[in-house]
């Protein structure tokens, strides 16, 4: 599977692509910050047809959840907007984009902590397996609230909940102008010896790792292998494996990186994990 | 790799029918139907009618608690537990390996307990925090993963009303590219304010009792609770196992309808899509369908939108129905339960009754089975369609 382009830093609308105007005034955040950067990326890579889209988020469209929550929590009244609830659902994001796109075909949203997006590089391979030809965005994103905030330092003390949105597009054939390929992916109980194994068998050289939470454990890795933790620099949340992966594409066209690398996420005994390589 | 048929060779179901697969089959056939006031759920709404599971969350706990163990760290959302109870029916036979990929859906997660929290957080409280671990919609699916012993991949499709059919559609694409030994696929999602009042602000919901589906006098849903799960595997191994096919899964397409967040389009795009794609994908022709389970919630749009996108896929429309009106509107949990809704029909020769309309929606011809026929079912399409456009058609085949 191919990367086209990603997009893993704020995106600022511009280039042939646009939004229709005033469309972006009527969005929450995360709508609005997801459609930038799925935009930026189409333009980027010249993109101009979908033909599917797969989306992870952890929390969904918290801000939303938590104005609709704030409504029937409230005095009651038989005259609630339900604009809130609407837009609360996982697959807002996804959704817009194919109506904003025109896109007819497969639309999956995953949500399964930091696993989701793994998930989605699953599906979109599956997808492109099937039909090499079509071209498939690609997206991570999270939002962070006072509340989601306030909740996550209660409960697991020394992380701060981060936010962000990491767009790509894929591809199943190479095409000229490609940035990276995606050779491997697991998700799943990895011992530190199959992670070994996989190591060895991919050629890693360097492992771009993550902690869930402060205190989760890691593996003792090779003493050849480059270890490198992302989530200092992306936040944690469950769109952080997404920045993570094109943070590692920027390198690989950079080129600071020259041959395979994993990014590892691991959340209690399950691992997931991403080979990267240059075309 | 090319794996031949999908088998379904476990499954699993809690809702208003019933706690397990027998009770709900005795239900289809009985012709009875699960839709009243609340009586286990504190949630208030006298005036509305909900499938309602028939156990509160301390008797879904003892009941639990015999399953799996003084020992296991029970979740306390009211869908966690559901999708458990659900989950273990499925595998109880069916699975004797823990290299199962679990693969469920859900659209309100542990928002039960989210209400809680927030109105605590509200009045300036933090005391219940820890219930925050069971927000996220895929907390339930770990609890599932953890009780069935799962250590291959587990994840959570979040595609509104549409997602556990999305689930099954993810479940054998891996089973077929050889990916996944065993599947296990499904959904849930409980009853809770949230939805109650985010379907009422919507005005998607029946204010005058039991839903009235591809009606004129339709005027919204009744809401439901569901968990459902079904065992996936390849037809040969299920064989090599001893194990018989319950059922087959043919086919099944997402496709999205583009047209607007909530609403479908005039035409019925999506649905049209969905259904045309998922007979291409299992092979079949439009007149080799024997039924449809329709996803037919009962509100203006949908239903009308839906019976369009029928009429212009099939010549004849097929005999079809929603259990909708028998089990309410499961939300994330819909298309797996009315997938084992749907084998229960093939195994019993049945198709049921929702809800019996004399007249046909204005300006269509096609009306849902009066009442319950008794005839071999060989394929049965199944539709659950969600916001976002989300459109999904899957297709069971008999054993």
């Amino acid at each position: 599977m191919f990367i086209r382009g990603a997009i893993s830093e704020d995106a600022e609308m511009g280039g042939s692509l646009a939004l229709p105007p005033g469309a972006d005034r009527r969005m929450a955040k995360i709508q609005r910050a997801t459609c930038h950067s799925m935009y930026a990326a189409l333009n980027k890579t010249g993109t101009t047809a979908i033909d599917a889209i797969f989306a992870a988020t952890a929390l969904g469209c918290l801000e939303d959840t938590e104005r609709f929550l704030d409504e029937i929590t409230g005095p009651s009244t038989s005259l609630r907007s339900p604009l809130p609830f609407m837009r609360s659902t996982h697959n807002t994001m996804a959704g817009q984009l194919a109506l904003l796109l025109k896109v007819h075909g497969p639309n999956i949203t995953y949500s399964q902590s930091l696993f989701g997006f793994h998930a989605v590089l699953l599906n979109a391979l599956l997808h492109l397996e099937e039909e090499p030809s079509h071209t498939v965005a690609a997206f991570a994103a999270d939002e962070r609230t006072e509340l989601a905030t306030a909740l996550v330092q209660t409960n697991i003390p020394g992380t701060v909940l981060g936010e962000g949105v990491a767009s790509f597009i894929l591809g199943g054939t190479a095409k000229t102008g490609d940035v990276a390929r995606i050779t491997r992916l697991e998700q799943r109980i990895i011992t530190d010896v199959e992670l070994e194994k996989i190591m060895e068998e991919e050629q890693i050289g360097s492992v771009f790792c993550s902690q869930w939470t402060a205190d989760a454990e890691f593996p003792k890795l090779s003493s050849k292998t480059v270890v490198e933790r992302y989530d200092p620099a992306t936040g944690n949340h469950g769109a952080q494996t997404a920045l993570a992966l094109g943070k590692v594409v920027d390198r690989i066209a950079s080129p600071s990186i020259t041959g395979p690398c994993m990014i590892l996420d691991q959340v209690g005994d399950r691992r997931g994990i991403i080979v990267v390589a240059p075309c | 790799m090319n794996t031949g048929r999908i088998a379904i060779t476990g499954m699993g179901a809690i809702c208003a029918l019933g706690n397990d697969v027998d009770a709900l089959t005795k239900s289809l056939v009985e012709g009875t139907r699960g839709i009243k006031p609340l009586e286990h759920l504190d949630l208030g709404f006298p005036e509305l009618h909900f499938g309602e599971v028939a156990l509160s969350n301390a008797e879904l706990v003892q009941e639990l608690k015999a399953l799996l163990g003084e020992e296991f760290a029970l979740p306390l959302s009211r869908t966690a537990l559901l999708a458990l109870f659900a989950a273990l029916s499925a595998t109880r036979e069916a699975l004797d390996e823990n290299n199962t990929v679990v693969i469920s859906a859900s659209t309100v997660g542990g928002m039960d307990l989210s209400e809680r929290l927030f109105a605590d957080w509200k009045a300036g409280e933090m005391t219940q925090a820890r219930y925050a671990a069971e927000h996220p919609v895929g907390s339930h699916t770990s609890f599932v993963a953890d009780a069935i012993g799962c250590k291959a991949m587990h994840t959570t499709i979040s595609t509104a009303c549409s997602s556990s059919a999305n689930a099954m559609i993810l479940g054998a694409q891996l089973l077929r590219t050889g990916r996944a030994k065993r599947v296990l696929a499904g959904g849930s999602d409980a009853l809770c304010k949230f939805t109650i009042e985010g379907f009422k602000a919507l005005s998607a919901m029946d204010t005058t009792g039991v839903t009235k589906p591809f009606s004129n006098e339709r005027n919204g849903m009744n809401l439901g609770e569901a968990a459902a799960y079904l065992v996936m595997e390849r037809e040969a191994d299920a064989l090599e196992a001893g194990r018989k096919p319950l059922a087959f899964f043919a086919g099944g397409a997402n496709r999205n309808d583009a047209h607007h967040q909530t609403a479908t389009s005039p035409e019925g795009n999506g649905p049209y899509l969905a259904m045309r794609d998922a007979l291409e994908i299992a092979g079949l022709k439009p007149d080799e369908v024997d039924h449809i389970n329709a996803h037919g919630t009962g509100t203006d749009n949908n239903d009308i939108t839906e019976l369009a996108a029928m009429e212009r896929l099939f010549r004849k429309v097929p005999q079809y129905t929603t259990t909708k009106a028998l089990t309410g509107h499961t939300l994330a949990a819909a298309g797996a339960l009315e997938a084992v809704i749907s084998i229960i029909c093939m195994r019993e020769g049945i198709v049921p009754v929702g809800h019996a309309t004399s007249a046909a929606i204005t300006g269509h011809t096609a009306m849902p089975v009066a009442q319950t026929i008794r005839r071999p079912l060989r394929n049965v399409l199944s539709n659950s369609f969600g916001f976002g456009g989300n459109d999904t058609a899957i297709i069971l085949m008999g054993s």
